[in-house]
């Protein structure tokens, strides 16, 4: 399992090299993007190319409660489509889930999954969530 | 959508050379309660895509007044604590929270808090509460406390710390730093001498660690591989993220 040696405080990331798409799906509407890999990162909430860094660069203010440091469980996310394509969790990101209300095995949370661009991901912000879930003004 | 909340710097005093302690009076017209180890979640103006969330713990328990006490070290170029350094009296404030589970376990057992840096800002709020609950004054449980920087003067709250374990004895007190001669009561070396010196003698307790996880990380593993705990009995809060590698 990843993530067991615990002196190790870095996460195994394998950083996107191609453009992929993905889709956020929250407030019944589906909102998809193109991520370019040489926009990672996007802001300075999450690991570089996570969930959290994408939405922070779309617009879209998924709620992240602790900054993004996997401290709080806020951030959860299902990944509908995709799974295969994210980083592993870690123990420390699996223990955060279980605060998670409507934790489910495609759950991650969206401050430490990075997609490696290999195919395109489908985000659901679970239904709890959604009012947390803002899009936020363009610039 | 978490509930903002909205408060105003009260007051403000540097604690150390890089450590600033503010006060924040919320405007909720009802204290906030909270557990001692609990934190809020501050809305900052900055950054490029403001508010920039970071997260503090409180350094006292919940007051009748409302008033939150936080605690931070200045990170060179860190954008959040950077603004909160220079952020003057009277600035309005936005947070969410107080939310949390690093909280006092509910055990029979010993406490060990290990501490590194402002990772003692959540177990300072913990003993002053301990400290004015008579039944745990009576119970017979301890809490050994090994607090570490990097010199002497990095060592916020240490009078505060001391006279506390002279005036209580169920508080055993290690303070102590990395650089230069001790002064006072505080030993040269790192907070993994202190534990490797006495943490076996100390069983049975429960272990809580705070810090960075450069810190954090390894302290745990020393609880799990030299005294056989497992992974989840040892309570961590984290100050930072994992990077990604
Ligand atoms: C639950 C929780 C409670 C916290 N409570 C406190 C608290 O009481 N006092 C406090 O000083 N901080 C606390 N923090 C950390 C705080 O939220 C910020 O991360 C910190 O102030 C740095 O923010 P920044 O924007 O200035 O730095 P950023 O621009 O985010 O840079 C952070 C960088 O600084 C490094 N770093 C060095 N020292 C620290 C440190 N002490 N905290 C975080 N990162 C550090 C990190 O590794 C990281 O690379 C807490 C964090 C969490 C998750
Ligand atoms: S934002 Fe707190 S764990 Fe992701």
């Amino acid at each position: 399992m990843a993530g067991t040696n615990p002196y190790i405080s870095a996460t195994l990331v394998e950083k996107p090299t191609q453009p992929y798409q993905i889709t956020i799906l929250f407030e019944d509407e589906p909102h998809t993007f193109t991520v370019d890999p040489n926009e990672i990162p996007y802001d300075r909430s999450g690991l570089p190319g996570s969930i959290l860094d994408i939405c922070e660069g779309h617009h879209i203010a998924l709620e992240h409660t602790c900054g993004g440091v996997l401290a709080c469980s806020t951030c959860h996310v299902i990944v509908r489509e995709g799974l295969e394509s994210c980083n592993e969790a870690t123990d420390d990101e699996l223990d955060q889930l279980e605060e998670a209300p409507g934790n489910t095995a495609r759950s991650r949370l969206g401050c430490q999954c990075v997609p490696n661009g290999s195919r395109s991901v489908v985000i659901e912000v679970p239904l709890w969530n959604r009012n947390a879930v803002k899009e936020t003004p363009h610039d | 959508m978490t509930d903002v909340q909205t408060a105003v710097l009260e007051a403000a005093r540097v604690l150390a050379p890089d450590v600033r302690e503010i006060t924040l009076r919320p405007d909720a017209p009802a204290p906030l309660t909270y557990q001692p180890g609990q934190w809020i979640s501050l809305r900052l103006p900055v950054g490029e895509k403001p508010p920039l969330i970071r997260a503090y713990s409180m350094a006292t328990p919940a007051s009748q007044d409302g008033r939150l006490t936080l605690c931070f070290d200045r990170i060179e170029g860190g954008i959040g604590s950077e603004y909160l350094w220079t952020a003057e009296p009277g600035l309005a404030m936005e947070f969410s929270g107080p939310v949390g589970n690093f909280t006092l376990p509910e055990t029979d057992s010993d406490l060990v808090f290990v501490a590194q840096h402002t990772g003692i800002v959540p177990f300072r709020a913990m003993l002053h509460l301990l400290a004015t609950d008579p039944a745990f004054g009576r119970s017979g449980r301890r809490v050994h406390l090994v607090y570490g920087t990097k010199r002497q003067e990095d060592l916020v709250y240490h009078e505060e710390l001391a006279a506390m374990s002279r005036r209580v004895s169920w508080l055993d007190y290690h303070p102590v730093v990395l650089e230069g001669a001790p002064l006072d009561t505080a030993a040269t070396g790192s907070e993994s001498d202190v534990l490797a010196a006495h943490a076996a003698t100390w069983i049975p307790f429960v272990p809580m660690v705070c810090g960075v996880r450069e810190f954090t990380l390894p302290t745990r593993s020393f609880f799990m591989e030299q005294l056989g705990f497992e992974r989840r009995a040892v309570k961590v809060e984290n100050y930072n993220g994992p990077a990604a590698r």
